[in-house]
């Protein structure tokens, strides 16, 4: 695709061990769903689970619809396993999940609760050695973009599996405060380009954020943080390809309380004659895309063969 | 206005008005304002924002002001007059956000005020995708169709042996043909664009030929004005619930709070295309042009051979959302401020641009 000025790139790696934990239960974007076909459904993300060795924020709890099986992933960004953490997710029961009303957990004395390390496969060997030493037995889910493979230990509830998949997951979760700066920059400028399609002058980065699904409901301080880093990367943006089309103030930090900048388009095709309004959008594009013109082929508006001959009918007698 | 008394309108004066455009004897005496006018057409509009009559109202006015027209109330509150002195327009807006549209004005002047009207952001046509539209007659025979399809901005330049069909047959069970292009290999191009159907059993003192458009247009002759807004309204009613249900299915949601964990509802609308995409960079372009009719502004990015991600804005309702794009399938991820006109536009014109045999597909359960 060298004509699209775009290289290959990854989709950000970090986040596709949690992605590929959703799309193999869900089956979204044609992935298969060996996980839902084992009964998994319900679906709760960043669960904090207070357990006997103190607090751990669980990233994926699903429960089986029959009620007798909730499992819990750790979905790992690297190839590191914290063995303080690993120890809390060992340590962890099922009544330490029945204290959070909001997932809800089934009442049933037989219960089963299994534990899932999410990883990506070329990071397979150094998270088993992880397990091992911090001296953890749980299922382990490697990924990659060709083939997803579950291993469990002797006795556990859940059935190991290996599935091909049809390529990366689908990015449910697209983007948090740890993302690289490209990732918060292919994200949020089209945010600030969806403002102008609303016709807004302004647009605080808070709420940039809260248009994303998954980040509305964070908490106020996470949501903050995510906009501090938002605001820099946005401002350094701005000024490097977007000029003239809009800017970040900082103000001072705060925003009605709540941290991060405010962009003020500068100027909009939304505001310009709607006949030039389709260059006005396309020059944003070729700014996102980070090249000028040619970023892609243009449509050259040639008349078909079919529009052609019309010419002769409507000339004609 | 001083041609239609607007003032003294309600729906059933307007019946009484525009019958006679039905039956071909429209401008007769006492009706000089609508002389030398054409037939009836109507148009189905969505319109993003308005959800009561008074905040339908107030839209109205803005557009009207904006595109040079003059805004009238009638008797009834849901119905306007917008007219100036090329075009008057009766705008029903019974239901806020899905307006109806009637007009006996010439078609090329009202067909460019409503394209004046579609370059607000707020305004896009209703989308009925084939399927759709294919049901329209069905406990009625077609009486004609159009087959127009338009794939020289997203087909490969060269190596396509359907880049542009464009038939019209007329006569009784008329979507046989289409049917038997369906079988063929230029079933990727056997788009169905409008197809007439007859309204009302035969004798009946109601009934109406009818044209039905997938760009939400229609056009009438017959003999009630009343029983063609009846066949119009039914159609966007029926269009309106499929929005509606798109947007209640198929917007991803994630609910909850930092200190309780979140949850997730919602599904990708999926779009399979039996016409695999060989020319990616064209296709791309072509759909992310920021022209009408997608009206899709989006980066694309490579991720791996055959798989595309792209941050796209819909610039019909201004809203930020993702796509992933492969040879076969197409993935829209919409957002709780999407809009279900979104994602049927996009398989309707993705139907008559490049293969129209694409069509929606659900996960499995």
């Amino acid at each position: 695709m060298t004509g699209h000025g775009q290289r290959k790139a990854d989709l950000e790696k970090r986040l596709l061990p949690i992605n590929a934990w959703t799309a193999l239960i869900r089956g979204d974007a044609g992935w298969p769903r060996p996980l839902g076909e084992q009964g998994l459904a319900t679906l709760w993300f960043e669960v904090p689970v207070s357990t006997s060795r103190s607090s751990v924020v669980v990233d994926g709890v699903a429960i089986s619809s029959d009620q007798s099986l909730v499992v819990v992933a750790e979905a790992k960004s690297g190839g590191t396993v914290n063995t303080d953490q690993a120890q809390k997710y060992d340590a962890m029961v099922i009544g330490d999940l029945r204290r959070i009303v909001t997932v809800n957990p089934p009442k049933g004395t037989d219960v089963q609760l299994e534990k899932v390390f999410v990883c990506m496969e070329d990071e397979e060997d150094r998270i088993r050695r992880g397990l091992a030493a911090a001296g953890v037995s749980c299922g382990l889910l490697t990924v990659s973009d060709a083939a997803c493979k579950l291993t469990v230990p002797l006795g556990s509830h859940l059935r190991p599996f290996k599935v091909k998949v049809p390529g990366p997951p689908p990015a449910l979760i697209i983007v948090d405060a740890l993302s690289p700066d490209d990732e918060i920059e292919r994200v949020f400028v089209p945010g600030v380009v969806a403002a102008m399609a609303r016709g807004e002058t302004s647009v605080p980065v808070y709420s940039l954020i809260e248009r994303i699904p998954h980040l509305a409901n964070f908490g106020d301080s996470a949501k903050s943080r995510l906009a501090t880093r938002v605001t820099e990367v946005l401002e350094a943006v701005a000024k490097l390809r977007f000029r003239d089309d809009f800017m970040v103030s900082r103000s001072g930090g705060k925003v009605q309380n709540r941290s991060g900048g405010v962009v003020t388009i500068l100027r909009s095709p939304h505001d310009s004659d709607p006949r030039g309004r389709t260059q006005g959008w396309q020059r944003l594009q070729r700014s996102a895309a980070g090249r000028g013109r040619g970023w892609r082929k243009e449509i050259t508006g040639q008349l078909s063969l079919d529009e052609f001959a019309d010419e002769i009918d409507n000339g004609g007698a | 206005m001083e041609r239609v008394v607007a003032a003294s309108i309600d729906r059933q004066s307007l019946a009484s008005l525009l019958t006679p455009f039905l039956t071909g004897r429209g401008g007769a005496e006492g009706q000089e304002a609508l002389r030398d006018r054409g037939p009836v057409k109507s148009f189905g509009l969505e319109v993003d924002g308005p959800t009561a009559r008074g905040e339908a109202a107030e839209f109205a006015e803005e557009l009207a002001s904006r595109s040079g027209l003059s805004i009238f109330n009638t008797s009834d509150d849901a119905l306007f007059v917008l007219a100036n002195d090329a075009v008057e327009l009766f705008v029903d807006v019974l239901d806020p956000r899905f307006w109806l549209l009637h007009t006996v004005s010439p078609s090329a002047k009202a067909h460019a005020t409503i394209r004046h009207f579609l370059w607000d952001a707020r305004v896009d046509s209703c989308w009925f995708p084939q399927l759709f539209l294919e049901q329209i007659p069905a406990d009625r025979q077609a009486t004609w169709f159009k087959a127009d399809f338009r794939g020289t901005d997203l087909l490969p330049v060269t190596g396509v042996r359907d880049k542009r069909l464009r038939i019209q047959v007329e006569g009784d069970g008329a979507t046989d043909l289409l049917a038997h292009l369906a079988e063929t290999e230029y079933r990727t191009a056997a788009a169905l664009t409008g197809v007439a159907t007859r309204v009302g059993g035969a004798g009946s003192e109601f009934q109406l030929d009818e044209i039905i458009q997938f760009n939400g247009r229609f056009v009438a002759r017959g003999a009630s004005f009343e029983a063609h807004v009846g066949f119009v309204a039914d159609v966007v009613r029926r269009y309106a619930e499929m929005v509606r249900s798109i947007e209640a299915r198929d917007r991803l949601t994630w609910s909850g709070s930092h200190d309780r964990g979140f949850t997730l509802d919602g599904e990708l609308v999926t779009i399979d295309l039996s016409r695999q995409i060989s020319d990616m960079e064209r296709f791309l372009g072509g759909l992310f042009s920021c022209r009408e009719p997608f009206r899709l502004w989006g980066v694309p990015k490579q991720v791996s051979e055959s798989y595309f991600t792209a941050e796209v804005v819909d610039l019909h309702v201004g809203e930020r959302m993702t796509m992933d794009i492969t040879p076969d399938r197409i993935f829209v991820y919409l957002t709780p401020n999407s809009c279900g006109n979104t994602a049927l536009r996009l398989l309707s014109n993705l139907q008559h641009r490049y293969d129209a045999t694409a069509s929606f597909v659900r996960r499995a359960a």
